[in-house]
């Protein structure tokens, strides 16, 4: 992963690139562009210069063409009908003005002696405007197509001294005569000539060495003026022009391509481009070393605001690099950024004299759990020696042990000496292992034994109760058959008798408290319902805390210190057991209680 | 082909008048622009050939063609048939004089101040002289077959005296005619009165300067 500033520095040094190639294309396209419209210029001009050399050349010809029609014995023989002399006459001079055909065309028109080709001669001379000129102007010249050979004619009089006939010089224009006019030009280009042949299809006659047929030259048919450009077509990187030049009248048409190769006219621009390349390389080094600069301006102030961040992240908030003094955004970054570090550091102080005097706070109620449960443990034992003494004392006194008391009632005092004294006892030792469970110091003895019996001993004790507030107690089916448990038989039992007597002593007269047993698999299920007031939702979870009573205090019906389902509970916990209680207000409490059946030979059998 | 294709117009009209024995016939020639011409020859050529008397009964059966500042002098010269030229030459070179022309064909070497033996010229026509050493010199010789034979003078006038009344062909001939063309003829009755004729000729321009530049393009 490249750094901001990697990619800032890319992302400029790369913008520069693409409007350097940009400017490099679009000026070498402006510049073919315009070397094409230049190269359409010159060939235009060069086509007229051509012509114009033709022209030179077509009078170099005439002059000598003239001074032969000035030669006597030419002269003498044409006008004498001297064919043999005047044949061979015509050879030698032609040879010598690069006439390669040398005609004699008499006062009608009709040639009458041909150097090349005997069977000419009798003919009509084809190009009537010449003689026409040449009797006129004293010469006709002009390029013209003979027997599909480019050439240009010189026809000039033969004066005897008054012309008698014409000598028709015919110069081909061939190859090498093209090659000297290309020569001549200035700008790179080759040169050829075409005339329509028997397919009307151009049919190129003569060319320069470079000509290359590349662009397609416009059909023969309607053809333009003499001496026009027909057309300028480019190719590639060639540009043709072709135009037509003008001919003796009777001449098929003639035209002249000229072939400019942009390559070649490009080569000293191309000679440019190395050192645009080398300027272009220096500007990039410029621009790179630039863009660098520049990146690292725009990434400094954020490597120092991540520098900041990574140090608020790690919360060492007071090394913090000073904020960045910049009138922009990263400037308001930076100061936010040192702001919110402050406050940060603020709140998180404030945080942690919370947490501590939070901490000291605990600690203190840890301690004073701790001075608690010591002071109840403390007091149920200093409760207990008294009580003891209470106890036996009240029942020596209760079953006369010592001989017979004075009056009846103390013997029904010392009863109720005894019974109170019990009732404390438990309320003491309820306190003291609801005390050590909270501690986690309470543990339990268990034993194999048989739940009937546990709940035998409930019934019993409670019977008295239950009679007294006319609630129906029973017991569905056999508790006999309930499989065994591994328990603490006093304290278990006195679970169950709390749990019991709750529901004795929240059911109203003529209401019943019914016990229900079965196991399923390895639990025994035991369902103590009534059909008392209930418990609201509400306080469903508060009956089973200690010290919470259903009624107020004050109430006298329901009295009691709100230890017994508290007691129950943690005690059935003990035992791995659970104890659920459902109920609605006014609709009875069902108090479910399951107990894991002891396991066989675990424990040795209570009974 | 165009050559002289340009209409040639010929108008004649005659005015007839004088007694019938003899008279005299007067042609007059302009070119196509209606300038004189000078220089044409006009001959009369009796339409009853048996009364035709010899051309030499009434023209110089001797002619001399000088040579002065490499012109041939005169331009035209008119002999009857049978008679003969003298060559002088007159310059600081040497001429060298020939003609090439069916009527008379010949070559004459002049050297200066030199007079050459007589030429005859024993056909009718004309004979174009050149100098082989001086394009420019050109001049002819007119064979005249007719003794009614006359060149015109520079306001374009031919007269011809003492014209037997009766019927001829009037024809004229110039060296810049047309060449290849049946020069103008007309069928005319020379009566008692002088007799005019009027023509009209197409005539070529000075011939160019041999070594001319100007091509056709």
């Amino acid at each position: 992963m490249m750094s901001f500033r990697q990619r800032l520095a890319l992302l400029m040094i790369g913008t520069l690139i693409v409007v350097q190639i940009f400017t490099a294309v679009v000026s070498y396209g402006l510049v073919r562009s315009n070397l094409i419209e230049q190269g359409k210029r010159e060939l235009a001009s060069t086509t007229a210069v051509f012509m114009r050399q033709l022209n030179v050349l077509s009078e170099r010809v005439a002059d000598d063409v003239q001074v032969l029609s000035l030669d006597y014995a030419l002269r003498k023989a044409v006008a004498e009908n001297d064919r043999a002399t005047a044949m061979s006459a015509l050879r030698n001079h032609g040879n010598r003005i690069g006439a390669r055909r040398m005609l004699i065309v008499d006062l009608e028109g009709n040639v009458s002696i041909d150097t090349t080709s005997e069977s000419a001669v009798g003919t009509a001379f084809p190009f009537a405007d010449l003689l026409d000129s040449a009797t006129t102007d004293n010469q006709g010249t002009a390029l013209a197509v003979l027997d599909g050979t480019i050439y240009w004619i010189v026809v000039v009089p033969v004066r005897a001294p008054d012309p008698v006939a014409f000598i028709a010089a015919c110069v081909p224009v061939n190859d090498a005569l093209l090659e000297r006019l290309r020569q001549l030009s200035s700008v790179p280009q080759s040169l050829a000539l075409a005339t329509p042949g028997s397919d009307d299809r151009w049919s190129v006659i003569t060319r320069t060495a470079g000509y290359q047929p590349a662009v397609a030259i416009p059909s023969p048919a309607a053809l333009p003026a003499q001496n026009s450009i027909i057309a300028t077509e480019q190719s590639g990187d060639r540009l043709a022009m072709t135009a037509r030049l003008a001919t003796a009248e009777m001449s098929p048409p003639i035209v002249a391509i000229l072939d400019y190769p942009l390559e070649e006219a490009l080569t000293p621009y191309r000679a440019v481009i190395i050192p645009m390349l080398l300027v272009l390389l220096g500007a990039l080094i410029i621009a790179l070393v630039g863009a660098m600069i520049i990146a690292r301006s725009v990434s400094q102030p954020l490597e120092v605001l991540a520098r900041t961040a990574r140090r608020i992240a790690k919360g060492d908030y007071h090394r913090l690099p000073p904020p960045i003094d910049r009138r922009d955004e990263i400037g308001e970054l930076s100061s936010t950024l040192n702001n919110m570090s402050r406050s940060i550091a603020e709140r998180e102080a404030a945080l942690r004299e919370a947490v501590s005097s939070l901490e000291t706070a605990r600690n203190d109620a840890v301690k004073a759990n701790e001075a608690k449960s010591q002071f109840l443990s403390n007091m149920s034992h200093e409760l207990r020696t008294p009580l003891n003494a209470i106890l036996g004392f009240s029942e020596v006194l209760h079953k006369q042990m010592m001989g017979p008391l004075g009056g009846s009632r103390y013997i029904e005092y010392a009863n109720h000496i005894y019974q109170s004294g019990a009732h404390l006892l438990t309320q003491v030792e309820e306190m003291l292992d609801l005390s050590q469970a909270a501690d986690g110091r309470l543990s339990i003895t268990r034993k194999r034994l048989k739940p009937s019996g546990l709940l035998s001993a409930c019934m019993a004790a409670l019977a008295p109760e239950a009679g007294k507030a006319n609630v129906q107690l029973s017991i569905l089916g056999d508790p006999a058959s309930w499989p065994a448990i591994a328990a603490d038989a006093v304290k278990l039992q006195q679970s169950f008798t709390n749990i019991i007597h709750n529901a004795i002593k929240f059911t109203n007269a003529g209401g019943t408290v019914t016990i229900s047993g079965e196991a399923h698999g390895a639990v025994l299920k035991i369902e103590i319902k009534d059909t008392g007031i209930g418990i609201s939702p509400e306080e469903l979870d508060l009956v089973v805390r200690p010290f919470h009573r259903q009624r107020p205090a004050y109430d006298s019906r329901y009295q009691g210190v709100g230890l017994g389902l508290p007691f129950a509970k943690t005690i059935i916990e003990l035992h791995d057991g659970k104890l659920a209680i459902n109920s609605a207000q006014g609709a009875g409490t069902t108090v479910t209680i399951e107990l894991p059946v002891a396991v066989d030979a675990e424990l040795h059998d209570a009974a | 082909m165009g050559r002289g294709s340009s209409a040639l117009i010929v108008t004649l009209w005659l005015v007839i008048c004088g007694p019938a024995a003899a008279t005299t016939f007067t042609a007059e020639i302009v070119d196509q622009d209606g300038k004189p011409v000078v220089n044409a020859v006009v001959t009369l050529i009796p339409e009853q050939r048996t009364s035709v008397p010899g051309a030499s009964t009434r023209l110089p059966v001797e002619k001399t063609i000088d040579q002065r500042n490499e012109t041939f002098i005169p331009y035209v010269t008119i002999i009857p048939r049978n008679g003969h030229v003298l060559f002088a030459n007159n310059d600081q070179t040497t001429h060298q004089v020939y003609s090439f022309s069916p009527v008379k064909q010949f070559e004459l070497t002049l050297n200066r101040g030199q007079i050459s033996t007589p030429v005859v010229f024993d056909n009718p026509g004309v004979a174009a002289l050149g100098c082989n050493i001086h394009d420019h010199m050109i001049a002819y010789v007119f064979v005249a077959d007719s003794p009614w034979t006359a060149l015109t003078n520079a306001q374009g006038r031919a007269v011809i005296e003492d014209v037997p009344a009766g019927s001829y062909q009037a024809q004229v001939w110039h060296p810049k005619y047309p060449p290849r063309r049946e020069p103008p003829s007309a069928r005319v009755s020379v009566g008692a009165e002088t007799t005019r004729w009027a023509a009209n000729i197409r005539v070529l321009p000075p011939a160019p300067a041999v070594r001319s530049h100007a091509g056709s393009y």
